[in-house]
């Protein structure tokens, strides 16, 4: 089937039909169009048969230009609406409609649809398709996609507009798209949000220009590779160390005023780092080691001691007593010394004179009544004595396997 | 007469001040370690010594409280064993251990008194020397 044109404001008056069809030559007309509705309109784009020879000499001819069919045949012989057609097609570029979507020009109620494997390409590296301020604008991609995929390019979405998802499969950006940027724009939910940078098939980040209040996930688990970088929510965050940058702390939003900000040193691997779970505890996969502190959680007051004691280890004692509160009998019962801790396992270790009158309570200096690994080292290499109300904490020094003053003791 | 005595076959050695030489014990001889020893010895005996005097005194107090002594009756005890007093705050039992048992009878410092200092030092001297 030919082309078919429209005309505005053809069809309004008369037959209403406009032009049916275009075609080559006159005999092609007729061949398609043996007959047409009455004052239907062609056009035919070449002459056809030889313009001097006299009918009668068998000569034919057919001029190009606009046809009317009469009823009965088409015939260009309706000099005025032949030649009044003629001019507005002479003056029109048949080949190259301005499009319907010129600046100023609207389709108003129609969509625009393109077929299969078709594109709306941009003829400069300028082109946009602008979807004009204060008109419902969406771009609305239904199981395709949107390429930005030349140097330079950017996909915008500016200040009041949204991206949304619900149709999208995926937004590509390709190596060498220059950057993602969404000015004060909302985006409800993405199933994948994946950026890939020069460098590597991984995760690079989302650059936005405000503050991040969460990025949540229905995975528990958030990667982050940017060194720098803060990730909130998700219970598992994993650092990778197989780049270059590498995350350095960690942020949380605790939902008051402030944050608690945690640095560590980058791991030589990787390693998972497990947050805050729904009832607040928190799993450690590693131990905490903690310089020049001691935490009191277990405390225990052991039988009051009426002989010197070795190896002392009262009733209720083990390895999470923090504390021994004791009471003596006579002046200087002596401890000469305390099992040990096992080995890797710190320990600082109280233990309370709580006597009410003015008996000392003595450690025993390297004294051979305990065990080697449980006897106690003192200052000045000789025994010391506690009074009452006094406390000595002893730090067990696996490197000399023996306890050791962690404050002044006697 | 005491000797100190060093802990075989251990990297931190318990040292010992015993009479006779414990099973797994070697004597020390070496006389820069020896000094150092003794010097940590009178520094225990000082605060026994200290203790000792203390708690000597807060009995006389106690005493004037109660009317078993006036207090002219405990200064002039204090200037009469005052030589005693100062020998036993540093340490020296051996030294107090002499000067009490030729220390002549005066006021308060009756034979009962000074048989109990007596019986207090010689038990500590067989304990510790």
């Amino acid at each position: 089937m030919g082309k078919v044109i429209h005309i505005d404001g053809a069809g309004t008056g008369g037959s209403g039909t406009g032009y049916l069809t275009v075609q080559a030559n006159y005999t092609d007309l007729i061949t398609a169009f043996p007959t047409a509705p009455t004052m239907s309109l062609a056009y035919v784009q070449n002459s056809q048969g030889t313009a001097w020879l006299p009918g009668n000499m068998g000569g034919t001819f057919y001029s190009k230009g606009t046809y009317l069919f009469d009823g009965a045949n088409w015939v260009s012989s309706v000099d005025d609406i032949a030649k009044e057609l003629q001019d507005i097609l002479d003056n029109m570029n048949t080949q190259n409609l301005e499009s319907v979507l010129s600046n100023g020009i609207f389709t108003g109620a129609y969509n625009i649809s393109i077929n299969d494997n078709q594109i709306i390409t941009a003829s400069n590296g300028n082109s946009k398709i602008n979807l004009r301020e204060g008109a419902d604008g969406i771009i609305k991609i239904s199981g395709g996609e949107v390429d930005a995929n030349w140097n330079g390019s950017s996909f915008e979405v500016n200040a009041g507009d949204f991206l949304t998802q619900p149709s999208f499969s995926r937004m590509v950006l390709s190596p060498l798209v220059s950057g993602f940027s969404m000015i004060k724009s909302t985006f409800t939910k993405f199933g994948d949000f994946n950026m890939y940078n020069n460098d590597a098939g991984d995760v690079s980040g989302a650059n936005l220009p405000n503050y991040i209040s969460s990025i949540s996930s229905q995975n528990p688990t958030i990667k982050q590779n940017v060194i720098n970088s803060t990730v909130n929510g998700g219970l598992n965050v994993i650092v990778k160390t197989d780049n270059t940058d590498y995350s350095t702390q960690n942020g949380y939003n605790t939902g008051t005023a402030g944050e608690l900000i945690v640095k560590h040193t980058p791991s030589a691997t990787d390693y998972t780092q497990t947050h805050q779970a729904d009832n607040g505890d928190i799993a450690l996969t590693k131990n905490i080691a903690i310089s020049q502190a001691y935490i009191i959680q277990t405390i225990i007051t052991a039988p009051t001691i009426t002989s010197d004691q070795d190896n002392y280890s009262p009733v209720g004692f083990d390895d999470d007593t923090d504390l021994i509160r004791v009471d003596i009998d006579a002046n200087n019962r002596s401890i000469s010394g305390i099992p040990a801790p096992p080995l890797g396992v710190f320990r600082i270790l109280g233990i309370k004179n709580t006597n009410t009158t003015s008996l000392d309570l003595r450690f025993e200096h390297n004294n051979a009544g305990s065990l080697p690994q449980n006897r106690f080292l003192c200052r000045d290499n000789t025994r010391k004595s506690i009074k009452p109300n006094e406390m000595a904490l002893w730090f067990y020094d696996h490197n000399v396997q023996r306890w050791t003053p962690f404050n002044r003791i006697g | 007469m005491r000797k100190f005595y060093k802990e075989d076959n251990e990297s931190i050695p318990a040292i010992v001040y015993e009479l006779t030489n414990p099973i797994g014990y070697t004597e020390i001889t070496d006389n820069s370690e020896l000094k150092i020893l003794y010097i940590g010895l009178y520094k225990q005996r000082e605060i026994d010594g200290i203790n000792y005097f203390e708690d000597f005194r807060a009995d006389l107090i106690m005493n004037i409280m109660d009317g078993t002594y006036t207090d002219l009756e405990v200064f002039a005890l204090e200037s009469h064993i005052k030589y005693l007093q100062d020998e036993i705050i540093i340490g020296n039992w051996l030294t107090s251990q002499n000067i009490n048992l030729n220390l002549s009878l005066n006021g308060i410092y009756d034979q009962t008194m000074k048989d109990k200092i007596q019986n207090y030092i010689n038990n500590y001297i067989a304990t510790n020397y």
